[in-house]
């Protein structure tokens, strides 16, 4: 009997790099349906490779961890040794060579999670809240020579909400993520090519790794929906947005925007009101910003903690850096 | 312009893809476009074959390269010849019952979808049964039918309104098989109190439904909430003798709404096509008004999806059902019609 067109469906196994746990949902999508050849870690991530030793321990994939400059031969070897087809990047620290990406027949590919071309670059996620975009996306594209430069396969977006933060956006993509990897493999399996399209680079922007500063509250400049952005952003990867107090360094973990009632104006960075259940802090442009959990060397804890350090209301926050306060 | 159709198949509604594409040629014919507008269709079988459907449009995109695609085609399926039509540049207009809810309501950029509303509607009758003094029911539905979102849709508002629901009766028969509702009248027999029921069949099985339904000696106690698709009238036309039991439920079209370009629809299928319209061709005929709009709109640039979609998004083009409205934020036509029976 004639094999229906189903029936024909190509093996997958993938060679999968990856150095954070956005991964983790594809790499469990992947080995659930035996598509998963091996997964290859940067060394400098011991926790993400005792995880993913975890999650795999009752499969026979290897999980392989590599310095940089042994990337390319262990890259290569485990291709030829797991008879590797498809490369699949899901965040990963080390470029990747030509010897490498050329090698799979199917094809090597980064699940990049940011919209491209606008979002190239090793964070997308922290600059997307950042930058209180109304949508969040994730592109898979042909790994090629450059940084994030290669031909579109899919993309897709997804609503990026105001009290979005780093992680659970992070998560949301993550999933997303399992979608998009899965009709690639489906397209793939059938015997079809990728079907892609080149960048438009007159709309590229590349972010490179944000500095301290980026992290860092500005309570002369910054409004409250840009400074609850940034709060979103580094939490949790940064333990929050960073402010100081003297020399008490101080990351403010979650705040909302409420309406201001004082009647006399006061410096930005002002704390307005301390309680056991939250602080108020006078933001520029007549709005407050009400804080309920941060982050100091002792603890994440409520703010009430900053009591026992001398804080009350009428002290204010500094800027971290020089000139960007006072 | 060149237009790509996909055209489906179906066990149950076996003229489908011929209505649809009647109603595309019948309204080009119509508005005298017959020598602008080229069509090149192909048949995409029960939309289950991935691969059938993933090389047919890939051949309408690269091979016949045609300037816009039409697709006849579930969301499920869409799924996988999104990344084909995203490459292409070109637009996509999807059209289906809207049985089913997209995966992620936020639209690929080339993409457009006008529907039969069929979830919405069926969400608008389970929240009128979720209402009133008797607020029980239960549901009847097939296999075939749970496949799709708009049971899902009809309970979710039956039960967000204060509805509450005592038994779910899913028929597994299959088309061989003789078709009873023993169970179902077991338990109707049993649970005297249960006079409501939100059924979902589509129109073949809605004809079997309503025979073997109303056989029940106590049929007469009963209210139904049906989908659109049982208010038919492949659905309706074994009826002999009147039912017993009553029933209601809502419509994304009839014959006999009142607007122009329904009545210069219904008229040139009774008067140059000499046959009654159906939903199928009027999907079509909708379809047909769309590409019009596009080929009179975008100045010879109805090849780049974007600003297709761009264009479509500040138009309100008169249908049959009333305006079709692009919504900018998912893409999709929104009708305000329901027409409730």
């Amino acid at each position: 009997m004639e094999p229906t067109i189903e029936e024909k469906k190509e093996d997958i196994k993938a060679l999968l790099l990856c150095c954070s746990r956005f991964a983790f949902p594809v790499i469990q999508q992947l080995a659930y349906f035996g598509q998963l050849g091996a997964v290859l870690i940067p060394d400098h991530c011991p926790e993400i490779i005792e995880e993913i030793r975890e999650m795999l321990k009752a499969t026979d994939i290897p999980v392989i961890e590599s310095s940089k400059t042994a990337f390319e031969e262990k890259a290569c070897s485990a291709i030829e040794q797991y008879q590797v087809n498809l490369g699949l990047v899901l965040t990963f620290s080390f470029m990747i060579p030509r010897t490498v990406f050329s090698l799979p027949a199917k094809g090597f590919f980064n699940v990049h999670p940011g919209p491209l071309p606008a979002y190239r670059g090793a964070d997308p996620i922290f600059h997307q809240v950042k930058n209180r975009e109304k949508y969040a996306g994730l592109a898979i594209h042909k790994v090629d020579a450059g940084a994030d430069s290669g031909d579109i396969v899919l993309q897709e977006k997804i609503p990026l909400h105001t009290d979005d933060t780093y992680g659970i956006l992070s998560e949301k993509l993550a999933v997303l993520a399992v979608k998009l990897t899965g009709t690639l493999i489906h397209i793939l399996s059938m015997g079809f090519a990728a079907p892609s399209k080149p960048q438009d680079e007159s709309k590229a922007h590349y972010y490179p790794k944000q500095s301290n500063e980026e992290l860092t509250i500005d309570w002369l400049t910054q409004d409250a929906a840009s400074i609850i952005a940034l709060i979103n952003a580094c939490n949790p990867h940064n333990k929050g947005a960073a402010t100081k107090i003297n020399t008490k360094l101080i990351r403010l973990l979650q705040a909302e925007n409420i309406p201001y009632d004082n009647v006399e104006p006061v410096p930005p960075g002002t704390i307005l009101y301390l309680d056991d259940e939250y602080m108020d802090i006078a933001v520029t442009g007549g709005q407050r910003l009400r804080v309920k959990f941060i982050y100091i060397e002792e603890g994440f804890l409520p703010p009430a903690a900053l009591k026992q350090f001398g804080l009350a209301p009428g002290i204010i926050f500094e800027n971290i850096y020089q000139g960007k306060n006072e | 312009m060149n237009i790509g159709i996909l055209l489906p198949r179906s066990h149950a509604y076996p003229l489908i893809g011929s209505d649809f594409m009647e109603g595309i040629k019948a309204f080009v014919r119509q508005a005298g476009l017959s020598g602008e507008l080229h069509f090149f269709a192909e048949s995409i079988g029960f939309g289950g074959q991935e691969k059938e459907v993933y090389a047919k449009t890939e051949k309408l995109l690269l091979i016949d390269d045609v300037d816009v695609l039409v697709g006849f085609i579930d969301q499920k399926v869409l799924e996988l010849v999104k990344p084909l039509v995203s490459a292409s540049g070109k637009l996509m207009i999807v059209v289906n019952p809207g049985a089913n809810y997209p995966a992620n309501w936020v639209p690929q950029p080339n993409m457009v979808t006008l529907g039969l509303q069929h979830a919405f509607l069926c969400a608008l009758n389970g929240a009128a049964a979720g209402n009133g003094c008797d607020v029980q029911a239960g549901v009847a539905s097939t296999f075939y039918d749970c496949g799709y979102l708009h049971l899902a849709a009809m309970v979710h508002e039956f039960m967000a309104a204060k509805g509450v629901l005592k038994f779910n009766y899913i028929n597994k028969q299959l088309d061989n098989e003789v078709f009873h509702i023993d169970e179902l009248i077991s338990f109707l027999s049993a649970n005297t109190g249960t006079k409501k029921l939100l059924c979902i069949f589509n129109s073949l099985y809605a004809a079997h439904f309503y025979k073997a339904l109303n056989a029940y000696e106590k049929a007469g106690n009963l209210h139904l909430y049906v989908s659109p698709m049982m208010l038919e009238k492949k659905a309706l036309e074994n009826l002999e003798t009147g039912f017993q039991f009553s029933m209601e439920g809502f419509l994304p079209w009839h014959q006999s709404v009142p607007n122009d370009e329904n009545r210069s629809f219904v008229d040139f299928y009774q008067q140059q096509l000499k046959k009654e319209p159906g939903i199928f061709s009027l999907l079509g005929w909708e379809a047909g008004i769309i590409l019009k709009e596009i080929y009179d709109s975008s100045n010879s640039e109805y090849r780049n999806g974007e600003s297709v979609v761009e264009m479509l998004t500040t138009k309100s083009i008169k249908g049959p059902r009333g305006a079709l409205q692009l919504d900018p934020e998912t893409q999709f036509f929104y009708l305000r019609l329901s027409v409730a029976v």
